[in-house]
């Protein structure tokens, strides 16, 4: 009997939460749950020691007795000489305290386990048990094209794979690990503070310095109040953690060097007690970080009983005894900063960076109780909002204008934007020197191009082509097929880089053959590419973080700054008075300020010098000239990254190079290509029989169901109601008890009315109890349903393309090259 | 080898009248008649009497083993049942790659030309081992509709089964405990008559300390599995996406590979179309 209880206490003992070794999922969920069925548990017996009011004061023993009438005689009653009637009214009161701290913590880690399982598959880290962001990474890189991130209204996430930081970190993760046991070690029966310490860091170290100042070390004993150790510091582990850091940071080496931007992901390090340590390094500092988490997030930081080792601030009422008295509710722990600032907690990790939550949506048409713009004022939508909590952020306004297909006097013009190839242009297969200067060696195009780019700083060129000292001009191609580029020489106004990526897109349009604009709508085509590509920019160094600027915003309100002078905006057309216009010019003016003002925040550091900014090209800028040449002119090279889009671009400019230099009618080749050959070749009907339509797939609307957890919540009351014939009735316990009911029927003695009336509760248990039970799994397939309706329509669209691309590829396989000239079609 | 200090100070209690009701009932039990599975009703009864359709499952009564002088039913029943639920759930977790990585490996790589979510979940080794055991799985029109999502209503299944026969043993304790005792005396040292009818205290206690494990595992066996399926179900609900997203992954790396290898036929095209010319026509060959 002895040997039994001793080895069931050793179990017990041994399968306490978050004990010394990590164990496997069910054996650790066993274990809390044994540990729940020995009531009372000790920290509960403990707390109750200390405030249950009691003259004299209750041990832990008698609280312990309290599940059993004869044991808490004997321990508790005996010595303060109570009869049997107040003993057993003392032991029921004892035991309902102890039921209801239990109930109160047993739920904790009831509600834990939901939402713990919910966010093990979407995390930033690949240390999940799922690991889906970065799938979603390694798939957008395999299919984009590396000039993807200068047209796409939002700052891409590039990612880098970094090595194992168990090599270059021995000897402090050991250190590491030596302190978290510590935390363990010194009560193993109250995890709270390692299980507390690690939630504290799971959003970043440097995040959590940046927004509560450094670690004191009088923090590391919790304020006295239940949610001490949710705001508590460890200073040890966090010195432990930058020393992790900055030696593994210290040892990373890149090639090719890291931008700004990228993303390196670390493999994560596992602790012997399920802690993961995960880093992220950038080239950008605001986004590195290093923290911990755990790795099956089964316990949560329940409130504080004990505040016997803390430091209670003064005025603390709640600290009585060493014991976290309850009743009070302590002070709301503080707000994070606004959504999409850089450390605002869940928005400064990398991939939940990009979702919904963090940043507003651009989409060109919005799902109208969506809309920001909606000024609707049915009862209906009223209604309907008003138990709708709308988690997305829909803006139309900023893609009002739409998207045009890029093509020059010889139609679609592929890949225009450039910045896809990697290797440089040549001059008579020499490499080019461009200087600061306009340089005589550059007069003629690029091998196997139609143009080259001068670049040069103000001043240094002809003197007819000079720029004002805020703004870069691009220069018409002159005889010798060069594009001259003047930049400003110097300045705080515009950084040189952001300025030049803008000239280049502009010297692509040139390049293949697209003049100046001389009216509103030509000025829109032309002009927003280059501020697209601009805006992204300045949005992937991080000038636009902590403001409401977005790309497509940013690039809207500069395209309009440029155009306005042909009388119109891009984004709204034409003015109906002057009145109007003098309101659009005055929000107009504002908002560029307003972004000139953050991108001279120039946080990745770049060159606002022109001579600077020449001599130390940025990559992006380097790409767009190596992609001047055509790809596909016979014995000219083309080296890129193996993407999908890259080998799209260099098919589809194969196919413009053989269209726009190849005779495509049939006849005989003429002194120009698609010359008229004959008179009626203009007239001449294109071959429905050469070719197939392949229909793309159209870019899906972004829309979230929306999410309505206080109507969920009044159709389960009405449903409890319901079941007991009852109209809704508030709060729904009412629905429980009907005393009409009851005195409605005629019994033959009060007591049976009595008992009938009591009855009524017991009765309805059960159904109440059911309907509970269903609640949890009801709400389940409501929630699976919100997902599979949003992934059903934004899938389906990537589905498509998958189908068309593997069509695609199949059917280049079975291309047969003509070995003669096609018939003429001649309309029949 | 019954310790002979349980022989000092007991008295015996109301349980050895119900140990004399047992040896009546378990001296008078009548042969119960076999039935067929075709008999059964849809939700088969969790007994183990019931025919060779629960021959498999575990949870059986205390068998000759080398261990039978310490063997206790009740230890062996909840090791075996918490152990295949805890590999059946780790297994679908994935095991680790290394002691000092969170990273887990699944045990098996999706089956990306699947023709349905049947064969592109299917079931993986320890989980379909037990649903062969449990009798409203082991059909083979049942078993070949498996899939690792299942996993929680077979596991809910087992526990069933475990909870059945616990309850089932609590129901006879004194019958099954004087059986079982008689049993293990008699392999171990072949007395004819049981020697535990002498030692009926003992008996009693055992009874005492069974029925109050029985009853802690019949609260904390559930409890624990539904808390484990909850937490299981939240990531579970992700992993067919997952799945896909990796065949995605291959796929677009397929196509890229597709879309590469069309680049450089694509080369040839500038230079292909100068054959297309009236003067310069290959003839058929």
């Amino acid at each position: 009997m002895m040997k039994r209880l001793l080895s069931s206490a050793g179990i017990a003992l041994a399968l306490l939460p978050a004990a010394a070794a990590a164990k496997p999922l069910y054996e650790t969920i066993r274990g809390t749950v044994q540990w729940e069925y020995d009531s009372p548990q000790d920290t509960v017996k403990t707390f109750l020691a200390k405030a249950f009011v009691a003259n004299p004061s209750l041990s832990s023993d008698d609280i312990a007795a309290s599940n059993v009438a004869t044991s808490f005689r004997s321990s508790a009653c005996s010595s303060r000489k109570l009869d049997d009637e107040s003993c057993e009214q003392l032991r029921k009161e004892v035991r309902a305290a102890v039921l209801r701290e239990e109930r109160v913590r047993a739920l904790g880690r009831d509600l834990q386990l939901i939402a713990g399982g919910y966010e093990m598959s979407i995390g930033d880290h690949p240390s999940r048990i799922l690991s889906i962001f970065p799938k979603f990474q390694s798939i957008i890189r395999v299919w984009q094209s590396s000039n993807d991130w200068l047209s796409t209204p939002i700052v891409e996430r590039r990612m880098r794979a970094g090595p194992a930081f168990t090599d270059l970190a021995k000897s402090e993760l050991k250190k590491l690990q030596k302190h978290l046991d510590q935390l363990n070690d010194n009560d193993p029966n109250q995890p709270e503070r390692l299980t507390a310490a690690t939630w504290r860091y799971q959003f970043g170290l440097f995040g959590l310095v940046n927004r509560e100042g450094t670690c004191d070390p009088a923090m590391e004993k919790g304020d006295g109040t239940e949610l001490q150790y949710q705001r508590a510091r460890w200073c040890t582990i966090e010195e432990d953690l930058q020393k992790i850091f900055e030696k593994v940071r210290g040892s990373l080496t890149f090639d090719p060097p890291l931008g700004f931007g990228e993303i390196v992901l670390l493999p994560p390090w596992r602790s012997n007690q399920g802690i993961v340590l995960w880093m992220f390094a950038s080239k950008n500092p605001f986004e590195e970080d290093i923290g911990l988490e755990w790795e099956l997030p089964m316990e949560p930081v329940l409130p504080s009983l004990d505040c016997s080792e803390s430091a209670p601030a003064e005025g603390n009422t709640v600290c009585v005894r060493n014991g976290i008295l309850g009743g009070t509710y302590p002070p709301p722990p503080p707000e994070p900063p606004s959504v999409g600032t850089l450390g605002a907690e869940l928005c400064s990790l990398p991939f939940s960076a990009e979702g919904y939550l963090c940043r507003p949506l651009d989409a060109q048409r919005c799902p109208e109780n969506e809309s920001s713009s909606s000024s609707s004022s049915s009862s209906s939508l009223s209604e309907e909002k008003k138990n709708a909590i709308s988690l997305t952020n829909c803006n139309s306004q900023n893609m009002a204008e739409g998207f045009r297909v890029a093509h020059t006097e010889s139609g679609p013009d592929a890949c225009m934007i450039g910045g896809w190839r990697t290797d440089p242009p040549f001059i008579d297969k020499k490499s080019v020197d461009d200087t600061t200067k306009r340089d005589p060696k550059i007069s003629a195009p690029f091998d196997c191009g139609n143009c080259a780019v001068d670049i040069y700083c103000n001043g240094a060129g002809r003197p007819d082509q000079n720029c004002p000292e805020d703004y870069a001009v691009t220069y018409p191609r002159d005889e010798n097929g060069v594009i001259p580029i003047c930049l400003p020489a110097g300045g705080e106004a515009a950084i040189a880089t952001y300025l030049l990526l803008h000239e280049l897109i502009h010297a692509q349009q040139w390049c293949e053959g697209a003049s100046t604009y001389s009216n509103l709508k030509d000025c829109c085509a032309t002009e927003k590419p280059a501020y697209l590509a601009q805006c992204n920019a300045i949005a992937e160094d991080g000038n636009f973080a902590g403001t409401d600027i977005t790309i497509e915003h940013c690039a809207n309100i500069l395209v309009n700054f440029s155009c306005e002078r042909f009388g119109g905006f891009c984004t709204k057309g034409t003015p109906a008075n002057s009145t109007e216009r003098e309101k659009w010019l005055q929000e107009l003016q504002k908002e560029t300020k307003k972004i000139f003002e953050a991108s001279k925040q120039n946080i990745a550091g770049l060159p606002t010098k022109c001579e600077d900014a020449m001599n130390s090209m940025d990559a992006r800028v380097r790409s767009i000239i190596n992609s001047l040449p055509h790809a596909c002119s016979p014995a000219c090279k083309a080296r890129y990254e193996n993407t999908i889009g890259n080998n799209a671009c260099y098919v589809a400019q194969c196919v413009e190079i053989s269209l726009e230099n190849q005779r495509i009618i049939p006849g005989r080749m003429t002194f120009t290509t698609n010359d008229e050959a004959f008179p009626w070749d203009a007239k001449t009907a294109a071959d429905p029989f050469i070719g197939d339509a392949l229909m793309v797939p159209p870019l899906p609307e972004t829309s979230f169901p929306a999410y309505r957890p206080a109507q969920l919540a009044a159709d389960l009351d009405l449903a409890l109601c319901q079941q007991n014939g009852q109209p809704l009735l508030f709060p729904p316990s009412r629905c429980d008890f009907n005393t009409n009911k009851q005195l409605g029927l005629a019994t033959e003695s009060y007591f049976e009315l009595g008992v009938g009336l009591t009855d009524q509760v017991a009765q309805r248990a059960e159904s109440t109890l059911g309907l509970r039970t269903l609640g949890q799994a009801v709400g389940r397939r409501i929630g699976a349903r919100l997902l599979a309706d949003y992934l059903a329509h934004t899938g389906k669209a990537f589905r498509e393309l998958i189908g068309d691309a593997n069509l695609l590829t199949g059917r280049f396989g079975k291309i047969k090259f003509p070995k003669e000239m096609c018939p003429r079609f001649n309309g029949s | 080898m019954i310790d002979a200090r349980f022989l000092i100070g007991r008295r015996p209690c109301l349980r050895t009248l119900s140990l004399v009701i047992g040896l009546t009932i378990v001296g008078g039990s009548a042969v119960f008649a076999a039935r067929s599975a075709s008999t059964l009703p849809v939700l088969a009864a969790c007994t183990r009497f019931e025919g060779e359709l629960f021959e498999d499952i575990d949870f059986q009564p205390l068998r000759d083993t080398p261990k039978l002088n310490t063997a206790n039913v009740l230890d062996e029943w909840s090791e075996s049942y918490h152990g295949t639920v805890g590999k059946v759930i780790e297994e679908d977790l994935g095991e680790l790659v290394s002691e000092d990585s969170p990273l887990r490996s699944p045990s098996r790589s999706p089956r990306c030309t699947a023709s349905n979510y049947a064969g592109f979940l299917a079931p993986r080794s320890e989980l379909k081992s037990l649903a062969k055991k449990l009798p409203s799985w082991k059909d083979s029109t049942n078993l070949s509709r498996l899939n690792q999502l299942d996993m929680g209503t077979v596991l809910l299944e087992y526990l069933r089964m475990y909870e059945c026969a616990l309850v089932e043993r609590l129901n006879l304790l004194p019958a099954y405990i004087l059986r079982q005792e008689a049993y293990r005396q008699w392999v171990l040292f072949g007395l004819p008559i049981p020697k535990v009818i002498i030692e009926i205290p003992i008996l009693g206690s055992m009874d005492e300390d069974e029925r109050i494990r029985i009853r802690k595992e019949l609260v904390t066996a559930r409890a624990s599995l539904l808390k484990t399926l909850t937490f299981v179900s939240g990531y579970n609900r992700l992993q067919p996406i997952d799945m896909e997203l990796t065949c995605v992954q291959r796929a677009s790396l397929d196509i890229r590979n597709g879309m590469a290898l069309a680049a450089d036929a694509a080369s040839c095209l500038p230079r292909i179309w100068n054959a297309k010319e009236v003067l310069r026509d290959f003839e058929n060959e």
